[in-house]
């Protein structure tokens, strides 16, 4: 079983993520559409993986990603971007994400996202 | 004075109209050659669409020769006009009689030939030229010569007092300075003028009765733009400050140009970071989900995607009408063809389409101290202003809500309210609801997302209306617009 968190303001689509992941047994997922709250369930529970959202109202998936090093959490940041800018690409390269998934993603290759951190 | 547009370039003629209205001129426009003949008396100037057809042209050119050489007296001045400036067409022109040539997209620069023809004493109005000038008679001339032409001219004895007064005055058109001055030098003056102040596009122009080839060379080096030789010729004066100051005057034409395109430029890097992500949220779950529904065999499953999947298409297509629209109105300066239009049916015809889409039972109220109260609208354009006013209220009222709306008309003027029992809105939103600059809009009560553009579009459409907008809200109580709009006359009255 791996725990996975979601992290996106837009709650079509974390739907969109939980309809993919419904029939995945051995995946545990959350889903969390604010970047304050995302850090406080940080905290909390130990997650494996948490795919956050970068553009995001208030506390944005920078912030997020900047909490998890101040606090030293062990979870694997992947960054969710809708815009494929160089620029945008650039600055989250700056942060410590292992790596990004620019928008539209798809069912299988979120599935092979995350078993490849098992 | 009178100035007649021969063409039938109708949006061309539409332009030079308000323009040529707005200098104070009588304008009137025509396609046949005999109004030419009759109304030739009147006539104070000609505008020539070069662009028509080379018959009718011929036809107006022989005209115009025949009318000229009957009337010995009367030379009027004729300004062709073009889409395509052309060194051929150019000597056509003038071989048939123009007196200037110019683009049609230059409709500035043919105001000032317009000016330049008919008010030849007004052609430097609204210029103001600064003259340092310690010898009073060439002063007096100087003062003289440009004043003549509508120019405000300030004189100054002393470079030193003219330096103070251009530390806090840099709006100046033109400089004009003596060079031998008892506390400071014109080259030394006009090198801090460029230096220190950093006005380096303000023409100036040195007034010295040196002859010394060397010494003129300074005048130049330090970052003059001419030099008039004493004694003055009234003439070499109003050449060489002409051209300067038409320049000048070119110069702010194409600068306020630019500054309009790089206002365009930047709302259209907006519109496009608007397209790239709010565009992509909807069509991600589009994407998505039809990804899954191939290989879902659960029928439920299949029936809430592509549910899901409707309601974000109508999303998507939603904000691509918004878009459209918001590009319509705001970016394509296309004129809005305005006739007279029943307001009241137009106002209850957009709450009957709300009425229709009322599945949360707001109560919705209408009335009307009229039946017919006629504006000045464009049907289409007041109906998208409306329904976006009212999907605005219905989208921030819950259930059980009420939407009121009215129309009142008292004098010549009749108000449109519509007020909802909404959410209402914080004073940070109201403050800049109107702008029109893309953003995420707020998200309606059942979800509804917007690109944020839709009360800009409000906005726009009111202005092209001459109408005003008056909001008024307060967070949990609900939220009211009020527009405002001058009626017709009525005939009885």
């Amino acid at each position: 079983m791996i725990k996975v968190l979601f992290v996106d303001d837009s709650t079509d689509n974390l739907n969109l993520y939980r309809i993919y992941l419904k029939k995945e047994k051995d995946i545990e997922c959350v889903f969390i559409d604010s970047g304050a709250q995302a850090i406080e369930a940080l905290q909390n529970i130990k997650y494996d993986v948490a795919f956050i959202d970068v553009q995001m109202p208030d506390v944005n998936g920078f912030d997020v990603v900047t909490s998890i090093d101040e606090n030293k959490l062990e979870v694997v940041p992947i960054a969710l971007t809708g815009f494929n800018d160089t620029e945008t690409l650039h600055k989250i390269s700056t942060y410590s994400f292992k790596e990004v998934l620019i928008k539209p993603i798809l069912k299988n290759d979120l599935i092979s996202k995350i078993n490849e951190y098992r | 004075m009178k100035i007649l547009f021969f063409g039938n370039d109708k949006l061309f003629g539409k332009a030079l109209k308000t323009e040529l209205t707005d200098a104070g001129y009588l304008f009137e426009s025509t396609f046949t050659v005999d109004t030419i003949i009759a109304s030739f008396k009147d006539v104070d100037l000609f505008v020539v669409d070069f662009d028509i057809e080379d018959t009718i042209k011929d036809k107006l050119v022989e005209t115009i020769k025949n009318l000229e050489r009957n009337t010995n007296d009367k030379n009027i001045p004729i300004i062709y006009v073009s889409n395509k400036d052309d060194l051929e067409d150019r000597l056509i022109a003038f071989n048939s009689g123009a007196d200037e040539f110019v683009d049609k997209y230059d409709i500035k620069s043919l105001i000032l030939k317009v000016n330049s023809f008919l008010r030849p004493d007004l052609i430097w109005k609204g210029l103001d030229t600064i003259l340092v000038e310690d010898d009073r008679i060439s002063a007096k001339f100087i003062s003289h010569v440009l004043s003549s032409k509508g120019a405000t001219v300030r004189h100054f004895n002393d470079a030193t007092v003219a330096f103070e007064y251009l530390k806090n005055n840099t709006k100046v058109d033109l400089i004009l300075t003596d060079h031998m001055m008892p506390k400071l030098t014109g080259v030394a003056f006009v090198r801090k003028i460029r230096k220190e102040l950093g006005m380096k596009a303000v023409p100036i122009v040195f007034i010295s009765s040196v002859q010394d080839k060397v010494e003129i060379l300074e005048f130049y080096k330090s970052g003059g733009n001419d030099y008039l030789a004493k004694p003055l010729i009234k003439e070499e004066l109003f050449v060489k400050v002409n051209q300067l100051l038409e320049n000048r005057i070119k110069t702010d034409i194409l600068k306020k140009q630019v500054d309009e395109l790089e206002k365009l430029s930047r709302l259209k890097d907006k519109f496009l970071a608007v397209c790239s992500h709010d565009l992509r949220t909807p069509l991600n779950t589009i994407m998505g989900l039809s990804n899954v529904l191939k290989d879902e065999t659960d029928l439920n499953d299949v029936k809430e995607y592509s549910t899901q999947i409707e309601t974000s298409s109508k999303e998507l297509l939603e904000m691509v009408n918004e878009l459209l629209d918001f590009s319509d109105i705001q970016l394509k300066k296309d004129l809005v063809k305005l006739e007279a239009v029943n307001i009241v049916e137009i106002v209850r015809n957009s709450l009957r389409n709300i009425n229709s889409i009322n599945t949360k039972h707001l109560r919705l109220t209408f009335e009307s101290s009229g039946e017919d109260i006629e504006v000045y609208g464009n049907r289409n354009m007041l109906t998208r202003a409306f329904s976006n006013v009212l999907t605005n209220s219905y989208k921030f009222t819950g259930e059980s809500g009420e939407i009121k709306v009215s129309i009142v008309a008292i004098d010549d003027k009749v108000n449109v309210v519509v007020k909802d029992s909404g959410i209402g809105m914080p004073e940070n939103i109201v403050e800049h609801l109107f702008d029109s600059t893309p953003d995420v809009g707020r998200v309606g009560l059942m979800g509804e997302k917007s690109t944020g553009l839709g009360m800009s579009i409000v906005k726009n459409i009111a202005d092209k209306h001459g109408a005003s907008i008056i909001v008024t809200s307060k967070e949990g109580a609900g939220t009211q617009f009020c527009f405002t709009f001058k009626c017709i006359e009525e005939k009885a009255s």
